[in-house]
């Protein structure tokens, strides 16, 4: 174990980083009107390594409102006037929608979208040199990006904080919980346990509440010095950030109780929750955007509970939205709670091996 | 009903190839102290530990209270109380918090707990000790916690797995007194030792080897079924080699059993014959003939340390 453990590390981080940002999903709404400029604009986009545009929709507000729902990572608004403008008076502007909640990702598409600019603005420029006799004097044309981000800038800390708060949630209950019940195995209290007419189901619930509120008071304090000192800010309900670290903290518990019935001592079960600890900061979206994984390991993260409370606590702190926004991390939450509940209890068996 | 309290059919436990308790058949009567004696290793406290149900038996079943442990374990730890062998209470808990806490597992409402606490306490003597974390209790205070903590729900059944084990003279005694009074109130109690003397005090007792029962019955018929003779003691200031070779050479003797070393050179050896009286004799006039000075020679009454080192030997 400890021999493997590091070349199991390398190996997921090489995984994980290895390769660039390339496939993210967007919609392209574009408006333009007459003469198919727009088209051009659009066949950039599709060729792209960098981009995947997976719809067109009709108007602006159409575009954004997919980009605050979280459904695609941008989105490309060609204006009604983008032909007429750019024969008129050479220089249009494309529209690029981006989600402030995840800089790296709005960095990056809007990079794309300036390099495609561009190269159009070039190639336009040849274009009208050859259709319009009068064009000797090679005006360029200038075509412009505007980037609209929602949610505003963001700092640093807005984008990690979820993230270190998962880390720190998930180590503390995860570890305490499995250290808690193996050391009732080293020192025998267990046997006490077991011998006694409680319920096992009582038994881990009593586990289940003490750590919770361990983790709550974690919780609190990672916002205290989040807010305190660097400033975090929360747009949505605190209430809110409490309800899924809850749903969060209860299935650490259940991970860390799965950790106690394959460890025997408590080196073990420290060692068996670094392993599933790793993933977690690697898969999750924590570090680097899920959409970079490459294509055939792109479903890892979904496995891991820490990527829809980080994509949650993102709709909420970052976004200021509400519970009904990010139904579906609350919803897998749940379902992952509900799993390693009943796991547990299953494999929680009361008796001595 | 059934007379036995706890009755073990055919109780098996392996441990991959290692087979910890064979077969075991062992039947305790309502009412009575029953003692289970055998070297460390011979299964006791697997054995004691699948009656109690925290343990799986490999085969077989035990009937507590004429509950099956197998089907029904949880039914069956309400009626048993248990004192396992290593202190297995909250050792960061305090006396009175490990006692409120299980009390509250066996569902006694908050005014019995105080009462039933005070009461144990006192009986066990621990009532100074009531605000000291247990692992701040000597290894004796354990005990009579662990002790008390067994008698919680007041069971019909109490099962004591070595609860004298390293613990002083004077406490062993104070323990005996009180399973002794728990008995005369009706309690069962089935208790592992593997000091002998301490078996006189069992109503029955039953003996374990290897993981099998090699015998079974009340101290003295235990003692009567070992022998068919009478004991010798015979100190003599030689060797025990030298000794050995004489009395191997003698017919009226019918089995040795053991030779030990006596300060400061001499040796002492107990030995069975058909009859002491007339034996005897003829066996010092013998080792007189072969100058051999002997210091002591006498029957001795046969102690249960004999007769289980004999039954051991018989059994493995």
């Amino acid at each position: 174990m400890i021999i493997i453990q590091p070349a199991m590390m390398m190996i997921l981080f090489g995984i994980a980083f290895g390769g660039e940002i390339t496939h993210l999903p967007i919609v392209i709404s574009n408006a333009d009107s007459d003469n198919n400029l727009g088209w051009y604009v659009t066949q950039k986009f599709e060729e792209s390594e960098v981009t995947d545009v997976v719809e067109y929709v009709n108007g602006f507000e159409n575009a954004r409102s997919l980009v605050e729902k979280g459904r695609v990572k941008g989105a490309i608004h060609i204006p009604s006037t983008f032909s007429e403008t750019l024969q008129e008076s050479k220089a249009a502007n494309i529209i690029v929608i981006v989600d402030g909640s995840l800089p790296q990702i709005a960095q990056i598409i809007t990079a794309e979208a300036e390099r495609i600019s561009a190269e159009l603005s070039e190639e336009f420029s040849k274009k009208f040199a050859v259709t319009t006799s009068i064009a000797v004097t090679s005006e360029s044309v200038r075509i412009s990006t505007f980037k609209i981000q929602l949610y505003g800038t963001t700092k640093n800390i807005d984008a990690f904080a979820p993230g270190v708060m998962g880390l720190v949630v998930q180590m503390i209950t995860t570890i305490f919980t499995a250290v808690s019940l193996v050391r009732e195995k080293e020192s025998g209290s267990i046997e006490m346990i077991i011998v006694s007419p409680i319920h096992k189901a009582d038994f881990i619930v009593g586990k289940f509440v003490t750590y919770m509120l361990v983790a709550l008071a974690v919780i609190c304090n990672v916002l205290i010095v989040g807010i305190g000192f660097f400033g975090l800010s929360i747009r949505g309900s605190i209430l809110d950030v409490f309800l899924i670290s809850i749903l969060f903290a209860i299935v650490c518990l259940g991970l860390g109780m799965l950790v106690s019935t394959i460890s025997k001592n408590q080196l073990q079960a420290v060692q068996a929750t670094i392993i599933f600890f790793l993933p977690s900061i690697l898969f999750s979206g924590f570090f680097f955007p899920i959409e970079a994984f490459p294509r055939n390991i792109s479903w890892i993260p979904y496995l891991v509970p820490l990527t829809y409370y980080i994509n949650g606590c993102r709709g909420i702190m970052t976004k200021g939205k509400s519970l009904g926004y990010i139904y579906s991390d609350l919803l897998a939450l749940a379902l992952f709670a509900v799993l390693t509940l009943i796991l547990s209890i299953q494999r929680f068996v009361k008796k001595l091996e | 009903m059934t007379k036995y309290a706890i009755e073990c059919r055919n109780l098996t436990k392996t441990f991959g190839a290692f087979t910890a308790v064979d077969n075991l058949n062992l039947r305790v009567r309502k009412g009575e102290i029953f003692g289970f004696i055998g070297p460390n290793g011979a299964g006791k406290t697997t054995a004691i530990r699948m009656i109690c149900g925290v343990l799986s038996p490999s085969t077989g079943t035990a009937i507590i209270d004429g509950i099956d442990v197998v089907k029904n374990p949880e039914e069956v730890k309400q009626r048993i109380g248990y004192m396992a062998q290593n202190f297995i209470l909250y050792g960061d808990l305090t006396t009175h918090e490990n006692l409120d806490f299980y009390g509250t597992i066996y569902g006694l409402s908050q005014s019995q707990r105080k009462q039933r606490i005070k009461q144990l306490l006192e009986l066990v003597k621990l009532q100074d000790f009531e605000n000291y974390l247990a692992n701040e209790l000597s290894g004796g205070m354990r005990n009579r916690l662990s002790l008390a903590n067994a008698l919680l729900h007041e069971p019909k059944i109490l099962i004591l797995d070595e609860p004298t084990a390293g613990i002083d003279p004077p406490l062993r005694r104070t323990f005996w007194q009180f399973f002794r009074e728990l008995n005369a109130k009706g309690t069962t109690i089935l208790v592992t030792t593997h000091y002998l003397d301490e078996a006189k005090h069992c109503d029955r007792l039953g003996l374990i080897s290897n993981g099998n029962l090699i015998a079974e019955g009340s101290p003295t018929e235990i003692v009567r079924k070992v022998y068919n003779g009478d004991l010798v003691q015979v100190t003599v200031r030689e060797s025990e080699q030298g000794l050995r070779n004489i009395l191997v050479d003698i017919d009226e003797i019918k089995e040795i059993l053991f030779f030990r070393d006596i300060e400061p050179r001499g040796c002492q050896t107990h030995f069975v014959v058909e009859n002491a009286d007339s034996d005897l004799p003829k066996i010092q006039k013998l080792l007189y003939g072969k100058k051999i000075d002997v210091l002591t020679a006498g029957k001795v009454s046969i102690s249960m340390e004999d007769a289980f080192i004999k039954l051991m030997a018989e059994g493995s």
